[in-house]
């Protein structure tokens, strides 16, 4: 028997110097321990941390000329070269622009004559003739700069709608899936499966499918990531409601109020500055996501990421994810202070 | 007036809280139930409005029987003050007291946050009385100190000037100055304004000092119920007095 499991013994049976004084941690704990070491070495071998563990410290050795060779360090080498500098201009050649007109350029535009050695096949002779090709381009130094920002703002919109979309159906799934709320049994537990519901399926993959149904373009986005995130938000305010201080409710119940009313008078106030934190981490989440499930033509920078990514322009890589760290830093800033206004 | 005729409560883990309590509390009294911890005055006071059903008996509140159908019509009509002030912590000092007319307020107003002028008077009004300034009054509870708290309780309670109003051990958390402020403020809502006041209290003393009639609970059952001076040392011990000693 464990000294926990032993009867309290009675009051002033004997002195403190005599009390058992049990160890901190017990057999159990370090049986778990063990338990729990093995489990992580079995895992680890299966999702390959040894060989990451490996090339990783073979690539720090190469980067500080401890190893000749290192594949990790050549290829992520390779990669920061071919993204560095960052592309910020857009160079369009004329003749692919629509009704251009040489007099009416874009404000900070120029036209620049390039030439360039193309091969013309003689399908008689079959001879090749090596030819001069004089093109116009467009050139707009930040061109492609305002082309990413742009991109970026559609993103941020989805993420903005996705969010507001999570917040308006997790609203009243709160109500039904908190225990001390929902009007009975059923409705509790609809509105649980629901909220768990649209918890497991990955925006990725609600994304998806609906491209499927919507086509490319930003309402696939938006509804992925709302339905997705209502998942989210539904458990968070329903766990919030079930955990409010009780007494306050139960004083306003006492004087004959409905669910309803108690619920906006004693446990909104409650739960509102927990919520704010909530949505607020959504929404940087959301903008992150929209990135990415844009990448499956569901709108915004993800979709111009997948371009770029595809045909190797990894310049035009760069500024996307500089454009999209530079947001995601601002989002950041700016939803701690909005969290230190009104979170008091 | 409150009428408990033959009161019983058993919890579903088979404590009796309360065993056979028969009483009559008319308009204007303020009468305070005294007895140790666990001795049923805190269930008494909670079947009164309804948050604490008998599990048999037949129990009277402002002349009507209080059961399921009449419950929330009883409610409107009885307020109460808690040990624990139970008030909302986030909200301001004016909103708490206005949310002693939570159930009679139209419901879009309560949504809204946008409560009645005239309401909005009165709370400042009843603030005002409690001691509390007009900067405290759009303070946060929170911010507020206990007795502080508690006087916003009571002007909670009293807001909508209810024909009966409960008291659970309002004092039992505040120092001697605050708490004599407390049970004067209820003997004169019982006396000024024939509200029927039932307060649970520890303290004899202050039983003695502001009761118009004592009820002295032991077990759940009415051991006592008389003037404060019928409640001499002797029978004032044996209320008090441990199980078996």
């Amino acid at each position: 028997m464990s000294p926990t499991q032993q009867p309290i013994p009675a009051f002033h049976a004997r002195s403190a110097r005599e009390w058992s004084l049990p160890p901190a941690h017990g057999p159990r704990f370090f049986l778990t321990l063990v338990i729990v070491a093995l489990l992580v070495l079995w895992s680890g071998r299966n999702v390959e941390m040894d060989r990451m563990l490996v090339e990783t410290g073979g690539a720090l050795a190469h980067s500080v000329g401890l190893k000749e060779e290192s594949q990790v360090a050549e290829g992520a080498g390779a990669l920061l070269q071919a993204m560095f500098p960052p592309v910020f201009s857009l160079e369009t050649a004329i003749d692919r622009i629509d009704d251009f007109d040489p007099d009416r350029l874009p404000l900070f535009s120029r036209l620049e004559v390039r030439e360039q050695l193309d091969v013309e096949i003689n399908y008689e002779t079959l001879e090749q003739n090596i030819l001069v090709v004089r093109e116009e381009i467009l050139v707009q130094p930040l061109g492609y700069l305002v082309l990413v920002l742009q991109k970026m703002g559609e993103t941020l919109e989805i993420g903005l709608w996705g969010t507001f979309i999570a917040v308006l159906l997790s609203l009243p799934l709160a109500y039904f899936s908190a225990r001390n709320y929902s009007p009975n049994r059923a409705s509790y537990f609809a509105a649980r499966g629901t909220v768990s519901f649209f918890r497991t399926i990955p925006e990725l993959i609600s994304a998806l499918l609906l491209v499927l149904a919507f086509g490319f373009g930003p309402i696939a986005g938006v509804l992925a990531l709302g339905l997705h995130c209502t998942g989210f938000l539904g458990k968070f305010y329903a766990e919030d409601i079930e955990n409010a201080e009780r007494g306050p409710q139960d004083a306003l119940r006492a004087l004959g109020a409905g669910r309803l009313r108690v619920l906006r008078v004693a446990v909104i106030p409650q739960v509102l500055p927990q919520y704010i934190a909530y949505t607020l981490y959504i929404l940087d989440r959301n903008v992150r996501m929209a990135a990415v499930i844009g990448i499956v033509g569901a709108g915004g920078i993800g979709q111009e990421l997948k371009g770029r990514y595809d045909v190797f322009d990894y310049g035009h890589v760069a500024t996307i994810l500089l454009v999209l760290f530079v947001t995601v830093l601002l989002l950041d800033h700016l939803s701690a202070r909005i969290r230190a206004r009104i979170i008091r | 007036m409150i009428e408990f005729r033959d009161i019983h409560k058993r919890y579903a883990d088979g404590t009796r809280a309360v065993d056979g309590v028969s009483l009559s509390i008319p308009e204007s009294q303020f009468c305070v139930l005294l007895g140790s911890s666990g001795a049923g005055k805190s269930t008494l006071l909670k079947m009164i409005n309804g948050m604490v059903e008998p599990t048999s008996g037949e129990l009277l509140v402002t002349s009507e029987a209080l059961n399921g159908k009449t419950r929330s019509r009883i409610q409107r009509r009885v307020a109460m003050i808690h040990q624990h002030f139970n008030l909302v912590a986030r909200l301001s000092v004016e909103t708490n007291i206005l949310s002693g007319a939570i159930a009679t307020v139209p419901a879009w107003r309560i949504f809204a946050g946008a409560y009645p002028a005239e309401l909005r008077r009165r709370a400042a009004l009843l603030a005002e009385e409690m001691g509390l300034s007009e900067v405290q009054f759009h303070r946060r509870c929170a911010d507020l100190s206990g007795g502080q708290q508690q006087r916003v309780g009571i002007a909670r309670a009293f807001l909508l000037q209810p024909p009966v109003v409960l008291a659970d051990e309002p004092v039992a958390s505040l120092d001697p100055a605050t708490s004599n402020g407390v049970l004067k403020a209820l003997r004169h809502t019982a006396r000024e304004n024939g509200a029927t006041v039932v307060c649970s209290l520890h303290q004899v003393d202050l039983a003695r000092a502001f009761a118009d009639r004592i009820v002295g609970m032991r077990d759940g059952r009415v051991v006592f119920d008389g003037s404060p001076e019928a409640l001499d040392t002797t029978a004032s011990e044996a209320l008090y007095a441990r199980a078996g000693s």
